[in-house]
């Protein structure tokens, strides 16, 4: 215990500074209230969309077919979530899903760090011109046929190497995070390291890592998101079903469009894969429950990330 | 410290779990002697109710026909992107399932696709189950050779399915008639069928853009426009006259558009039509909301009633309306494929006879039931290919789902005939019998080819049909005058268009409709 410490008892008996009483007109109340008012309506109707998905979701189809506006259900069955769970692409989705969300955020993150370290010293040899290359690629790219070529030239097309890396690194994340390891980390707590007898990947992982960790905590949130709900890879890059992820499960089961040219093919082919709305909605539950579940915990870091780098000194 | 090395033992085993998880399926080594079966890669679109791996029907083609399947699936939602990319980027399969459309034209000018015009004769079942007009759907160049294998599909003959209890509950009778019909929708709409207040509509239209048509024109339409003689989505209909015409330029195409137009400004048809996407409309039936939708005759039971959980003896079929009763109703009878399987030309010949004589045994009488219904004895008990139906209990059937579909199947129809008419319970099929028969009695069948040159109408003018698919939905709509659509048609429209108009007229005058009563 330090010297300065307040004794519980004295401290209760501190007399508390009397409280600064602002006084507010019969406009500011009005205000309140309004600004109360619209902000519960704006509230609610971002809600009833999610409850609407999820109470569907426990619905018959009868019951959704007799009134399709309703929310509440009159008789709470577990219908569609059995057919959902007898699907077996779900499952497998799931699983894929989850080895490229953890697999994918930890060797981003990685790889971010790493990265942004270097670049964020101004004396680094080549800077501008590595910096210059990276941004390059926010504003171009090689389409779609040629990293189609790329990934099938690398080896890893048809494996989860090819869901995992083509979003490893993202531009925009590796400069937020350059800016931060910028503003956050001192050039003198580095020296003080480096006196001390640490070599570079000393300081980076002993010294600015632990500095690094709201960003860090940023990113593991972005990317993860960006990782759950990424099916685009999936569709060019994966030939196997065993290696769908869940959210082109999900597509599969909520998009109808089969954008064949043929009309008669699209009709024919939309009507023999057209599922009831309720399975859909059900489905729609299963996938975003989880990430639903962590976003209230990692909420701040994403309010965070916005402004992540925006600093400049 | 404990910590420390704890933390990284989890980390490595972490990692190591990733790298193992993240190898690629190697395939077995091929056994390389001459009785090892023919390896034929290929990509077919199969709904995802289907397991691929160790799929029961691919081990029975192996042990029948002795080829080893490599199958690929891509997601359907996805599934023109993907195979044109593949194609794109050299990885065309030995056997692959797409659209006769603009695309597979361009792969046969290239030569990817092989030539089967003449190996057709080799294959028995081929030229047995698929016509030739049906083969007409791979003719994609004007060499007239054939380069792929339709998948056929049954006659769709287009009527309408109306709730009969409204009708009963109005006193009404079901229409016959444009007439007829324009007085039961403003009944439905505006008498309370239903006895409860609720709203609801006389019918509902389909609307679906695709790269000729605006989302005014749909298949399911069919019942309303045939009375101007107008197939949606079959420009090979020969126009009241027996002439060839482009659609706008039909004698009956401003009639029927002022017709859809009345009743959308009457609010007497569901309004939502122009936008709605691929069930919308049937969802809206089975609400009660709609009262009439266009319906096909060979499968009104299972896709509508069946599966909407609709009561079978409160619906009825009906003939496509006519604009008097002297007129004789019409169903459009264009050959019916649904998509097209297509050979590898630079693949070996060993893999181009495999994959011909895949496709030649899903054309038998075996694989047909094969692949449409599974194995005997486990996705089903007994089939009568003679009447269509079948003997299988529930679990029977969702097992057959884990192991094919009508998706996967590369026949949709067997002599002609769908795999499951009617229906699957005896009340089903009669009832069936007795609506179909009676349509089928009243109407003539108008049997035409595939005017596959109308496809380059929407590559050649993209522009010219984009605006004139625009104004069609702005005149259904209110926004513009009749004046200024036909304006644009014959002063832009026609004249742009004008060589393949001809080459329409030619192409119907070679091969003229057959009308069938």
């Amino acid at each position: 215990m330090s010297d300065i410490s307040i004794p519980p008892a004295m401290h209760k008996n501190t007399p508390r500074k009397p409280r600064t009483r602002i006084l507010r007109s019969k406009g500011d109340y009005a205000l309140e209230g309004f600004c109360v008012i619209f902000v519960g309506i704006f509230a609610v109707c971002c809600l009833i969309p999610f409850l609407y998905v999820f109470f569907v979701s426990f619905m018959s189809y009868n019951e959704y077919l007799a009134n399709p506006l309703r929310i509440f259900p009159r008789e709470f069955v577990l219908q569609a979530y059995r057919q959902i769970w007898g699907y077996d692409l779900f499952r497998s989705g799931y699983r894929v899903t989850l080895i490229i969300t953890v697999g994918g955020t930890a060797l981003s993150v990685f790889l971010l760090t790493i990265s942004a370290y270097p670049l964020s010293k101004p004396h680094l040899k080549g800077r501008k011109f590595v910096m210059g290359m990276i941004l390059f690629t926010m504003f171009f790219n090689g389409g779609m046929i040629p990293n189609f070529i790329l990934i099938r030239n690398l080896g890893i097309h048809n494996t989860l190497w090819a869901l995992i890396l083509p979003g490893c690194i993202s531009a925009f994340h590796l400069i937020l995070m350059k800016n931060f390891v910028r503003i956050t980390v001192s050039e003198s707590l580095e020296e003080a390291a480096k006196i001390d007898g640490a070599n570079d990947l000393r300081i980076l992982f002993s010294v600015v890592v632990p500095l690094l960790k709201p960003a860090i905590a940023t990113m593991i949130v972005f990317n993860a998101v960006h990782y759950w709900n990424n099916y685009f890879s999936a569709m060019l890059y994966v030939s196997s079903r065993r290696l769908w992820p869940l959210m082109l499960v999900l597509r599969e089961l909520v998009v109808e469009d089969t954008s064949m040219v043929s009309p008669v093919s699209q009709m024919l082919t939309a009507e023999s894969r057209s599922h009831p709305f309720t399975l859909r909605m059900a489905a729609i539950v299963i996938t975003i429950l989880p990430i639903l579940a962590i976003y209230p915990f990692m909420q701040r870091y994403f309010v965070k990330g916005i402004s992540l780098g925006s600093v400049k000194e | 410290m404990g910590k420390r090395i704890l933390s990284m033992f989890i980390t490595v085993a972490m990692m190591a779990m990733l790298f193992a998880a993240c190898q690629a399926d190697t395939p077995a080594a091929g056994a390389g002697d001459s009785s090892a079966p023919v390896e034929l890669t290929a990509v077919f679109s199969i709904n995802p109710e289907v397991v691929i791996e160790n799929n029961p029907i691919f081990a029975i083609i192996e042990e029948k026909l002795n080829i080893k399947l490599i199958v690929e699936a891509p997601p359907q939602s996805g599934y023109g992107e993907r195979v044109r990319m593949m194609v794109a980027t050299g990885d065309m399969p030995d056997l692959l399932h797409y659209g006769a459309d603009i695309f597979a034209t361009q792969w046969a000018e290239e030569g990817l696709l092989l030539d089967v015009t003449e190996l057709i004769a080799n294959y028995p079942n081929l030229s047995a189950n698929v016509t030739m007009e049906q083969f007409g759907d791979c003719i994609f160049l004007p060499d007239g050779r054939i380069y792929g294998v339709p998948r056929p599909n049954s006659y769709d003959k287009w009527g309408f399915l109306i709730n009969k209890k409204w009708l009963d509950n109005l006193g009404l009778e079901p229409p016959r008639t444009i007439d007829e019909f324009i007085e039961v929708c403003r009944a439905f709409t505006f008498d309370d069928p239903t006895g409860t207040g609720a709203v609801t509509f006389g019918a509902s239209l389909h609307g679906n853009q695709t790269s000729l048509d605006s989302g005014i024109w749909h298949l399911q339409n069919d019942f309303l426009s045939m009375a101007f003689n107008i197939s949606s989505w079959h420009h090979g209909m020969p126009d009241v006259d027996g002439s060839a015409q482009l659609r706008p330029l039909k004698s009956g195409y401003a009639d029927y558009m002022q017709l859809v137009r009345a009743l959308y400004e009457e609010g007497i048809i569901d309004r939502e039509f122009v936008t709605h996407s691929a069930n919308e409309n049937q969802e809206k039936f089975a609400m009660q909301r709609v009262g009439i939708i266009g319906a096909s005759e060979g499968n009104y039971i299972p896709n509508i009633i069946e599966r909407f959980g609709l009561e079978l003896d409160d619906y009825i079929f009906m003939p496509p309306l006519v604009r008097s009763l002297e007129d004789r109703p019409q169903y459009a009878m264009p050959p019916s494929c649904w998509m097209a399987y297509y050979v590898n030309a630079n693949t070996t010949p060993e893999r181009q006879d495999a994959a011909l004589r895949l496709l030649d045994f899903a054309n038998s009488e075996e694989g047909f039931v094969l692949l449409q219904m599974g194995i005997q004895g486990v996705h089903y008990n007994s089939y009568d290919i003679v009447n269509r139906t079948v003997d299988r209990a529930p679990e029977q059937l969702a097992a057959r789902e884990r192991a094919t579909s009508n998706n996967f199947a590369m026949a949709n129809a067997f002599e002609g005939r769908p795999p499951l008419q009617g229906g699957a319970t005896p009340e089903q099929i009669a009832k069936w019998q007795v609506e179909a028969g009676f349509a089928d009695s009243v109407t003539t069948k108008v049997y035409f080819g595939f005017t596959k040159m109308l496809d380059r109408i929407g590559v050649e003018f993209p522009d010219e049909v984009m605006t004139l698919n625009s104004l069609e939905v702005r005149y259904i709509t209110g926004e513009v005058q009749l004046p200024a659509l036909l304006d644009y048609i014959s002063n832009t429209y026609a004249p742009r268009t004008a060589a393949i108009a001809q080459e329409l007229a030619d192409f119907m005058a070679a091969n003229p409709a057959r009308f069938v009563d």
